[in-house]
Parts: C-alpha cells; structure tokens; sequence
C-alpha cells in the first residue's frame, strides 16, 4: 500500500510541474493574443472619456544620468498639469533595452509607452503599438506638417511608429586651439562655404603630426608613429552616409531594388573616406582607432583636431574643459544630412492610449524638456527651427552645450539639406547594414577597394534588399 | 517484509532531499529548453504571438539562405580544432612543471591559476591592449627579437589564431584538474620503473600518461564543450569581425535573437548547436574506449 502510495505522490509532483511548465507556455500564446483581440475589439475613442479617473502609465526609457533626471523632471511637470496622471518611469540601459522590454512584453507586463530604435517597425508590423497617424487624427491641437519632413519612423505607407523624440545629427568637431596651433582656418560654418574634399584633405594633413612632428606630405614622415590625428570619422553609416549623399549616391537605389552603395558615386565617397586612412595617413584606421579615446576625450588630449560623429558628443564636450567649435561637414559636390533618432511609441496593450498620448506630445514639446535641447537633442517640430525666439530659447550660441557657429553649422545646415536617413528609411536596414558593415571593415583596412567590397556585398544581401518605407 | 519497508523509507527520503535539484531541473532547465524547442519551430520575434512555421527556420539555415550559419560554424570549428589540444597541451605540461617540487611551488600555482578567475571581460581588454597592433606588448615583444608584427584580432586571417591563444592564458582550471590527477598517480609505479632503469621519459610515457587519460578525456570534453560556446571575446573584442571572420557561433545566435530580433530562428540555431555538441561528445566516448586507461579495469 505504501509502496503504491510512494509512487503516485511522486507522479502527481511530476505531473504537476508539468502542468506548470506547459501552463507558462500556453499562458504565454494565449495571454498574447487575448492581449491583441482585446485592443483590436476597443477603440481608442472608449477609453479616453473618463479624464478623472485616476490613470497610471508605466513609462520606459533609456539615457544618461543627465537625460534620466531631465525626463523625470519633464515627467514631474507634466503630472502637475494633468492631476489624474501618476507615470511611473522605468530606466533601463540602452543595451539591455530591447531584452527587458521583450521579457515584459512576454510577462504581460508591457509599459503603456516606451523609447524605441529601430526595432519598432517590427512591432508595428506585429500590431503591438498604435500607428501614430490614427492617433494624431484625433487630436486637433497638432498635425502631422507640424513635425520635420523627414522626422517620421514608418513601416508602412501612412503607418508610423512617430516622428523622431528628439533628433540629433552627423557633426563635424574640433579643437580650435590645435587649429591656432597649426596656424589654419576653423572649419566654415555655412553650408554654402563647405569644404570641398580637397581643401579638407590638405586642412587635415596641417593637422596631422608624426612623432617627430612631421606632416604627412615632408619626406621621412613615419605613418606607423602618428601622434596626433588631422580628424577621426566614426565608421558608421551616420558618418559616411552624408558624403555619399553628397556625391549623389543613396543606401538604396531610387528604385529601392538595389543596394546604392555599391553605384559609382556612393563607392567614390566611401573609398575617399578610406584613402584619408590608408592614402593621405589623416585619420587612424579601425586598429589605430582601438587605441584612441572616445570623441571628446580625443579632442581634449589632443590625439585629434576635427571629429566626423554624432551630434550627441555635444553633451560631452561642454562637459569637458576644451576649447571646441562645430563646422560644416565636408562636401563632394552639394551639402546633404540628415536628422536621427528614437521616437515614442505607444502599446495597444495600453489600457489609457489617450493619456499616454497626452504624454509623448508634452515629452515631444521641446518646452518642457528644454534642457535636454540645449546640450543633446534637437527639437522635431518645424517651427522651432523657424521661429527666432524659440531658436533662441534652445540653439543660442552662449549656451554651454551650443559653440559658435552652432546654428549655422548644425541647425541650418541639416535643416535646410535634409534628407530621409537609411535607418528609418531602408526597409530590414539593421540586417542589411550588418551585411555592409562587415564588407566594409575590409575597405578601411585597406585590403580591398570599396567597389569590390561593395559589389560583394550587393551579392549576399540581395534578398534583404525590399525598398524604402517612403517610397 | 520489515527490510523491504525501511529501505524504501530511505528511498522516498532520498528523493524528498534531492527534490529541489530535480524541480530546479525540470523547472528551469528542462522546461524552458522544450519551449525553446517549440519555439523554433516559430515564427517569433521576441514580442509577436509565435505562429507555427514547422521547419522552415531549419531549412533556412541549412539551406544556405541565412549567409551567416555556414560562415560561423567554420569559424567556430577552426577555433575549437586550434584551441582545444593546444590548451590541453598547454595545461598538462604546465601541470607536470609544477607538479615538481620546486621552490615557490604554491605561488607559481597561484600565478598560473589566476587568470581563470578574472572574469572574460576584464580579460578581453587586458588582451585589446596587448594585442594592439601599434602599441600593444606582442608586437613590441616580437619587435625587439626581430620578428614582424601581427595585425593580431584586427587582421580576417588572424583574428581566430590570436583568441585562441589568448584562450591558453585562461587554462588555469585545466591545469588544477591535472595537477589533481597527476597527484593521484602512485608512487610505487614509477619505483617499479627507476628499479627497472627507466629513463625521466619511459617514466612520462609508461606511466604519467596512461595514468592521466581519464582526466585528459574529460577535460577534452569540457574543452569542446567550452570552445563551441565561445562568446565574450566576440562580443567585446572584434564584434565578429573584421568582415565576420570571428562570427563564433554562439555570438550569431546572440545577434540573430537580440539584433535581428528573430527569437524562433535563434532558438533552432540553439538547437543546431546541442546536437553537434551532442553528437562530438558523443564521438569521443565512443572513440574513449581505444585510449582511455582506467585503473582497476580488468579489460585492458
């Protein structure tokens, strides 16, 4: 009896964990589509009406020290306008984001609202966050004109996960006292002034010294000894891409059905940013780049005099006790940029869609997150790009975090040359990218040209390769 | 009758102490892998409802559409074929050195141990630095003895040379369990051999070495084991590059699922890995049988 007993215990606690095992999995499926019946059933005009109902929006975000007390902040004003409103703010690291976020989403735990990159397409393709033109239908107090042409992360003809949250853009930098030293011209300001490539070049070998303080065109300069680098391009599309637009080349083709990379102009551009590495020994190679600090810190110690990276090194260099210009990228033949950036996305799963729109709207108002656009971010509203009291407000040069030339250089510049950037643009752009990145690792090595490298990579990801999201 | 009952009163209390193993097993070893076993044949990117596709994530990776599979299983295996015997190598003689009584012994043991306690991370950017091509002590070491330097992890040819001897430097768990094993050698056998006039290396050869097979297939095992699973270095050192010539395995699996978000692909490359890993540790048990000596074992 005892025996029998014995066994049907340990059966039952057997079947019983795989009871539960199986449970999680199946409560995984079918919580997830109930989640999604559930939200295609409601409108969102239904859960808007009660205003004083007490509503709570789970907020996730990622961001410095800086930018996570900033958003509290702007969160903290925005609870006092809107009484019914508490949000509770989850800061995440930006690399572990997408992780957490899947795991909440997995453990019906998604946020109401959340910071997203590229990967929200994807969840717009899936249905699990609104499509930000059926929510800007109903909200008379802005439209969609009001935000920069090409400010817009879709993933689909008229569906959008948003316009960017806050934009930054590709940014030359430099050290001006290295300039003085070198007895040269600061980079201009205007667009219409850039460089051309050549005047660039020559500029950048003034700039560069070797151990023995030779410039790279006297005889006996070493280019295994650099010490101090002309200009260091971050050797990523943010910063190749503007020179490739430059000489009239695009990701993609006009077409969308080819990778534009590997055309002439595009190619052109890209060997010449690998030729001021491996040719004119200007700017240190992947290797060499291993060994030189992150931007503001290579400016400061003066490893190199001008910097081709992400306007976000802004925040950082203001920080830092330098004496720091901005200037016009260099051009081929006209100036071309572009705006990036995350945007806010809102979950179907959200019980209070209306109230988390009401607060991507405050967040996405430059008003009250001013001092994060004085420093890193660049408003996504056309009008304060315009207005000269609100350029005031946030782009006025005696701020810390915007140098001389700021406007100009920065705001101008890619407001009045912008183009649509890949990233949003470019449909499967992060697997494709992946794919050229690796082929190009080869062409700033200096092992192979950018046509042959490029044409490789034509090859191998010409299934990948589907078009743009605007045309 | 009485026996019977008390013994399997001990059985069920066996059971009852070493339950918290198995629920830890089941509930979270063996129940998440059977949902990832599921899950790959999903189509599931991490936030969507998984849809079934049966086998289409298998015969995508197989079939050579997913560029990236063939790509790192070469490169994985080319890592596990140069760092697997090199660092057994490596350790075993190391082992045989300080199984000497020289002066300074536990320190020596100490040293070389070290290293496998410092977390891959910390390790990762000690070896950035040495391995820097302009600045890094490899090439300036090589410098002065006249040799020409190496573009080390920044080169495609020698960025899976140059993990894997970084790997010998971490052999240091390796080398403990020969020391142990080595320890564990009686002493009258190699009395046997000095009466019989053997040489220092009769000495190796008839005893040390027979006597460490067992440890030298375990460590084997684990060795394959790690080295398919090869991941940090990736990660924080070349990114899979230069042009993916380090795309180790398990770092595509890592990219497929967290950069390309496509969980159900990933889980079946999961999947894939188990059962060539399976399938080797297999191999070498069944091959174990020809050179494994085990003391005590009539048979040989």
């Amino acid at each position: 009896m005892r025996k029998r007993s014995g066994t049907k215990t340990i059966l039952f606690v057997f079947l019983a964990v795989m009871m539960i095992v199986t449970a999680c999995a199946n409560g995984n499926n079918d919580s997830g589509q109930s989640k999604n019946t559930a939200v295609n059933g409601n409108s969102t005009k239904d859960k808007s009406s009660g205003t004083n109902e007490q509503v709570k929006l789970k907020f996730t975000f990622w961001g410095s020290p800086q930018e996570k007390k900033a958003v509290e902040d702007a969160i903290k004003a925005f609870e006092g306008i809107h009484k019914n409103i508490t949000i509770e703010p989850v800061h995440i690291t930006g690399t572990d984001f997408l992780q957490k976020l899947n795991a909440m989403i997995a453990g019906n735990e998604a946020p109401d609202l959340s910071y997203s990159a590229a990967w929200k397409l994807k969840m717009g393709e899936e249905d699990l966050i609104y499509n930000f033109f059926d929510l800007i239908k109903e909200d008379p107090s802005i439209k969609k004109e009001d935000y920069l042409e090409y400010g817009w992360w879709n993933w689909d003809t008229d569906k959008s996960a948003g316009p960017y949250q806050a934009a930054v853009v590709p940014s030359l930098m430099y050290n001006a006292d290295m300039f003085q030293d070198a007895g040269v011209e600061v980079p201009p300001t205007k667009a219409s002034e850039a460089w051309t490539w050549d005047e660039f070049v020559e500029t950048a070998k003034k700039l560069t010294l070797d151990r023995n303080g030779k410039h790279p065109d006297e005889a006996g300069f070493d280019p295994k000894n650099i010490k101090q680098y002309g200009v260091k391009f971050s050797l990523s599309w943010i910063s190749y891409m503007p020179l490739v637009l430059s000489n009239g080349g695009d990701y993609l083709t006009d077409d969308g059905k080819e990778l534009g990379l590997a055309k002439p102009e595009a190619a052109e551009a890209i060997q010449k940013i690998a030729d001021l590495i491996n040719v004119h020994h200007v700017a240190p190679s992947p290797v060499q780049a291993s060994s030189i600090p992150a931007p503001a810190t290579a400016l400061q110690s003066k490893k190199v005099a001008m910097v081709i990276d992400g306007s976000w090194n802004h925040l950082d260099l203001s920080k830092a006790n330098i004496n720091w210009g901005v200037g016009v990228l260099p051009i081929l033949k006209e100036y071309k940029s572009f705006f990036l950036g995350g945007s806010l996305i809102i979950f179907k799963s959200s019980k209070h869609p209306k109230e988390a729109w009401e607060f991507s709207k405050f967040l996405t108002d430059p008003n009250n997150v001013l001092e994060m656009h004085q420093g890193l971010w660049m408003p996504q509203l056309t009008k304060w790009y315009e207005d000269p009291q609100l350029i005031d407000s946030w782009a006025n040069e005696e701020l810390s975090g915007r140098p001389i030339g700021f406007q100009d250089a920065v705001m101008r510049s890619t407001f009045e040359h912008a183009e649509p950037a890949p990233e949003n643009n470019v449909k499967n752009f992060v697997e494709i990218d992946a794919a050229v990145a690796a082929s190009l690792d080869q062409v700033w090595l200096g092992t192979k040209s950018a046509e042959e490298a490029l044409k490789e990579a034509e090859e191998r990801i010409k299934p990948l390769v589907q078009g743009t999201y605007l045309k | 009758m009485k026996q019977k009952r008390v013994s399997f009163k001990n059985e069920w209390n066996g059971i009852l102490f070493a339950l918290p193993a198995i629920l830890g097993l089941l509930i979270f070893t063996l129940g998440p892998m059977l949902y990832s076993l599921y899950m790959s044949f999903t189509d599931y990117s991490g936030s969507n409802v998984p849809t079934f596709v049966g086998l289409d994530n298998y015969t995508r990776i197989f079939s050579g559409e997913d560029q990236y599979f063939y790509k790192s299983l070469r490169v994985t295996v080319y890592f596990v074929i140069l760092s697997v015997p090199s660092g057994i190598i490596y350790s075993f003689l190391l082992a045989l050195l300080l199984n000497r009584d020289v002066k300074g012994k536990a320190i020596f043991r100490t040293i070389f141990y070290l290293p496998s306690i410092v977390p891959i991370i910390a390790i990762s950017f000690i070896w950035l630095w040495l391995l820097n091509p302009d600045l890094g002590l490899a090439n300036e070491l090589l410098g002065a003895l006249g040799f020409p330097g190496s573009q080390w992890i920044f080169g495609e040819k020698s960025v899976v040379p140059s993990l894997a001897m970084m790997n010998l430097w971490t052999t240091g768990g390796t080398m403990i369990i020969f020391l142990a094993g080595l320890q564990d050698i009686p002493r009258s056998l190699y009395e046997a051999i000095e009466i019989d006039g053997g040489s220092r290396f009769d000495k190796l050869w008839a005893i040390t070495v027979p006597m460490m097979t067992p440890t030298i297939f375990f460590n084997l095992i684990i060795g394959i084991i790690n080295g398919f699973q090869i991941f940090a270095q990736a990660h924080v050192m070349t990114n899979g590059g230069p042009n993916n010539a380090s795309l180790f395995y398990v770092f595509y699996l890592y990219r497929e699922a967290f950069q390309f978000s496509r969980m159900g692909s990933a889980s079946a490359i999961a999947w894939v890995l188990f059962i060539i890993i399976m399938a080797l540790t297999f191999i070498v048990f069944k091959t174990s049988r020809k050179w494994v000596y085990y003391e005590g074992d009539g048979s040989r």
